[in-house]
């Protein structure tokens, strides 16, 4: 997210509206934009504006309220949420967060790679902050952009719960298709295929999985091109299972937790939180 | 881990009797049942015994071809939106139209159904497949946790056609032995030609040789014009009960498939001697489609 702003205008009346100070532009994505601004006690916040008109709500008040209460230090709280109308007339949703300012995983694998103890502290981290979710709320879009740290800081924090969702989007498969890799890369078969009976917190441990992979191996656990990791999304709809290559190598390393974690089925993964956390100790 | 009696057709009376004490379960239908008689029944099997109770309500009467499990992707997923819900039990029935007396040979069907046995015990949920004839021998290989089977065995299957058996208008019902040997169901005439044709040793292997079956055949030598219906039942749910015990170890898979191999072998010895049962399908062809299944569980590796 590093694009230049197209909504200072509207963060600064935001901004004031919710008596927050100094808005600060930190990056952008297709429907959003955040910003650094401090709230009224000084504590630095993210302000997320999303463009209604391109979007929609894809959580309910409930789960909202869910994540208001949950009180995890391992998943970002969601301060406030509000609806503000510009002059424009153009409507945004706006959602305060926790503002982070140890980065995420995806800057910080721009810098470094991890060493394999480094990935099964992320690792346990990770499931631990779903753990915390439980029993109501799925994260959905678990990747590196979504896994944050605080200031010198070695545990995750996950943040964007997909509160607002491509308004196009049927399913994942096809905002994928229509605009190239990006969390589907992530997602599990059930969510590329849009099989809501299907998605539970189990989805979230195959994205885990997922970012698990990547970090070790340097490709998707499906992908057996290195020079297609697209294909491997193609694999998960059809539920292929992983490669024999990333099994024979989480094997090696100890790690056959992790190739259960991405089974394409998930009554195949483990069934509960604890159960990564005691295979993965292992 | 343990057996459950299917109760029905006035089974009441099996219900702790001795040599049928094994079966730690009890399933009955609200449905077949008034509130009253519900109440009292409950009451006559406390005192009878600690039995798990099983209240089938009988919602299951499909109309489409939802339920079937011809691949193993609908095993698969419909374990995995049961299992997100983590039910203390998982009460699994199976809706097959056949004969009285006539097994599942659909090899795919059968392992998708061990598919959805396995896959729903190894993520922690229990289950109890209700309905069962031998093929319990399949479902304990994939790690069922309980199997029901009640006294009208040639009733056994859950089959909308099943209540047609009951106006039985021809005589009464027929006695039958069941033998661990074939995995089949015998009349007394089989029996019979089974010894004549020096098949003797055919009769009474593993869990068939029970206290009922030394009855039966302490019956036919003393008191041959006996009916012998009562004891056929009991006979069936005593080798069902022990052998449901029996296999509730983690190598139910090996001993099943030696098994299953050993009764194939057996029916190819009956053929080449042309020594045909009574019932003319009565002739173990549903053996290969259960070891195909069983072969094609094993490969799954789960």
């Amino acid at each position: 997210m590093n694009d230049k702003p197209e909504l200072i205008d509207v963060a600064e009346l935001v901004a004031r509206k919710l008596d927050f100070k100094n808005p600060t532009f930190c990056g952008k994505g297709s429907f959003k934009e955040t910003y650094r601004a401090e709230d009224s006690t000084g504590r630095a916040t993210a302000l997320k504006l999303v463009d209604r008109t391109k979007i929609s709500i894809e959580r309910t008040d409930r789960e909202i309220e869910a994540l208001k209460r949950c009180n995890s230090p391992r998943v970002a709280k969601i301060l406030a949420t509000t609806i503000f109308t510009a002059p424009d007339k153009r409507v945004f949703d706006v959602v305060v967060e926790e503002f982070f300012d140890g980065g995420s995983l995806e800057d910080r694998l721009k810098v470094r790679s991890l060493t394999q103890a480094e990935v099964i502290e992320l690792v346990e981290g990770l499931i631990l902050a779903v753990k915390d979710l439980q029993p109501n709320l799925v994260h959905r879009d678990i990747k590196p952009a979504n896994i944050m740290f605080r200031k010198n800081q070695p545990e995750p924090v996950l943040v964007d719960f997909g509160i607002v969702r491509d308004l196009s989007q049927t399913s994942l498969t096809a905002s994928w298709l229509a605009s190239g890799p990006g969390t589907p890369f992530f997602a599990s078969p059930e969510q590329l295929t849009n099989d809501k009976a299907l998605t539970d917190w189990r989805s979230d441990q195959f994205s885990i999985g997922v970012v698990a992979s990547l970090l070790l191996t340097g490709r998707h656990p499906y992908q057996v091109d290195p020079a297609n990791p697209n294909a491997a999304i193609y694999a998960v709809i059809e539920r292929r299972g992983p490669e024999p290559d990333f099994k024979a190598a989480m094997t090696q390393a100890g790690l056959p937790a992790i190739i259960k974690m991405v089974q394409p089925w998930p009554v195949l993964r483990f069934r509960d939180p604890d159960s990564v956390l005691a295979a993965i100790k292992r | 881990m343990a057996a459950y009696l299917q109760m029905g057709h006035d089974s009441e009376n099996l219900v702790g009797v001795p040599g049928l004490e094994g079966f730690s379960g009890l399933v009955l239908s609200p449905v077949n049942r008034s509130e009253g008689e519900l109440s009292k029944h409950i009451s006559a099997f406390r005192q009878k015994g600690n039995y798990d109770l099983v209240l089938d309500p009988q919602l299951y009467c499909p109309k489409s071809e939802r339920g079937q499990l011809p691949e193993p992707s609908d095993a698969l997923r419909i374990a995995s939106i049961m299992s997100s819900r983590k039910p203390p039990l998982c009460y699994i029935v199976v809706d097959a139209d056949l004969p009285p007396r006539r097994e599942i040979e659909n090899a795919p069907n059968l392992f998708s159904l061990m598919l959805l046995v396995s896959t729903l015990e190894k993520s922690g949920c229990p289950t109890l497949v209700s309905h069962c004839s031998s093929d319990m021998v399949l479902m304990k290989a994939a790690g069922a946790s309980h199997c029901a089977s009640g006294k009208f065995f040639n009733l056994r299957r859950f089959s909308r056609s099943r209540f047609d058996e009951e106006q039985d208008v021809g005589g009464g019902q027929l006695p039958y032995w069941f033998e661990q040997g074939l995995l089949a169901f015998l009349r007394g005439a089989d029996i019979a030609r089974l010894r004549r044709s020096g098949f003797d040793n055919f009769i009474g292997v593993g869990a068939s040789n029970n206290i009922f079956a030394s009855q039966i055949l302490e019956q036919f030598v003393n008191e041959p014009t006996k009916a012998w219906l009562g004891l056929s039942w009991r006979q069936y749910l005593a080798w069902f009960e022990l052998t449901e015990k029996g296999l509730s170890v983690a190598e139910a898979p090996t001993i099943v498939s030696n098994w299953l191999k050993e009764v194939e072998q057996r029916w190819e010895q009956l053929e080449s001697k042309n020594v045909l049962l009574e019932e003319s399908r009565n002739n173990g062809r549903w053996i290969r489609p259960w070891r195909q299944a069983l072969g094609d569980f094993s490969r799954f590796g789960l």
